[in-house]
């Protein structure tokens, strides 16, 4: 893993089979990529919807502020355990995949060096010190 | 509780899953894959490393490169894709079978102990990522759960499921590796 400064190759087309299917494989590319965008924030755009319908249909003539009150006089402390629980553990999740990460970058030069000692062209998998994706390949 | 409150508690309730699934799961599942595959990785280098191939042979360069490129797309290794190349990708199956051969013709060098190990490398590459593909969507989890329960694990369904998933996986791998090609094509 690890990224190592590539010398871009010079441009060439290898045949005709791989020029033609670059081609359609961009059409291909870019309708995966917004089927793969596009579902899960389609959902939230949906949640947001469906919560501002129904909650208008509820509210009726209560202003907004009054509902604010309501909701927030509604809640309860164990409500409020639970929803720590959950950020709680969501934060531990996130800590725990920084030291993850950290531990990744800090092993990756070594073993990039012991794998050279015996291959010296051995290739690398182009991806960021920490093991992620490179942001220009981000979708 | 208010019928209002309710809305608005469920709403948050979504939104946090919602959190969860797309900042929480989905990047594990892509350092889950990249996991796997650097493991095999190494085991190739392990097996290279004892005499088992060399280094700079046809075969050893291929699948490292293979494994490389499902490393660095990763992320791009999705249900949703692969179906869409399954239903339009027509050109792909020729790029896939030109791979493919290049493939047998490295491994045809090989003596037999060493073309066993390397097909079986590959192959389980092609399953680690087609798992990966599978257990990413709630519906081919439930699926599969159900094929388990009613077919349970039966030998002999095993090859037919190895060669449906080789013949999948083909389609997902160019793609993955058509995104390097193209970079390459790209002026300096």
């Amino acid at each position: 893993m690890g990224t190592s400064p590539r010398v871009p190759p010079q441009p060439h087309i290898r045949s005709k089979l791989e020029g033609d299917y670059l081609v359609k494989f961009r059409k291909l590319d870019i309708l995966a990529d917004a089927v793969h965008l596009g579902v899960p924030w389609g959902c939230l755009v949906l949640i947001f919807l469906f919560t501002f319908l129904m909650v208008a249909q509820l509210a009726g003539k209560t202003t907004l502020a009054n509902v604010g009150v309501r909701v927030l006089a509604d809640i309860k402390v164990s409500q409020v355990l639970a929803y720590m629980f959950g950020a709680g553990g969501l934060g531990y999740g996130v800590l725990e995949r920084k030291l993850r990460h950290k531990k990744v970058a800090h092993m990756e030069g070594h073993i990039k060096t012991l794998e050279a000692a015996f291959d010296p062209s051995r290739s690398s998998s182009g991806l960021t010190r920490k093991g992620t994706t490179r942001p220009e390949d981000k979708i | 509780m208010s019928n209002v409150g309710m809305v608005l508690q469920t709403a948050l309730g979504l939104i946090l899953l919602w959190t969860l699934f797309y900042f929480g799961v989905r990047p594990y599942r892509i350092d889950a894959i990249r996991h796997r595959l650097f493991v095999l990785r190494d085991k190739l280098f392990q097996f290279a490393l004892n005499g088992g191939i060399a280094f700079d042979s046809p075969a050893y360069v291929l699948l490292r490169r293979r494994i490389n490129t499902l490393l660095r797309y990763g992320h791009s290794i999705t249900l949703s894709r692969m179906l869409i190349i399954g239903w339009m990708g027509v050109p792909f199956k020729e790029y896939s079978a030109q791979q493919e051969q290049r493939w047998e013709e490295s491994i045809d060098k090989l003596n037999a102990t060493s073309r066993a190990t390397m097909e079986m490398f590959s192959d389980t590459v092609i399953l680690a990522v087609f798992r990966h593909l599978l257990l990413g969507n709630p519906l081919t989890v439930v699926i599969c759960i159900a094929d388990y329960i009613v077919n349970g694990k039966k030998k002999e369904i095993e090859p037919r499921m190895a060669r449906e998933k080789v013949a999948l996986l083909e389609e997902q791998a160019a793609l993955a590796q058509s995104s390097d090609i193209e970079r390459e094509l790209q002026p300096a």
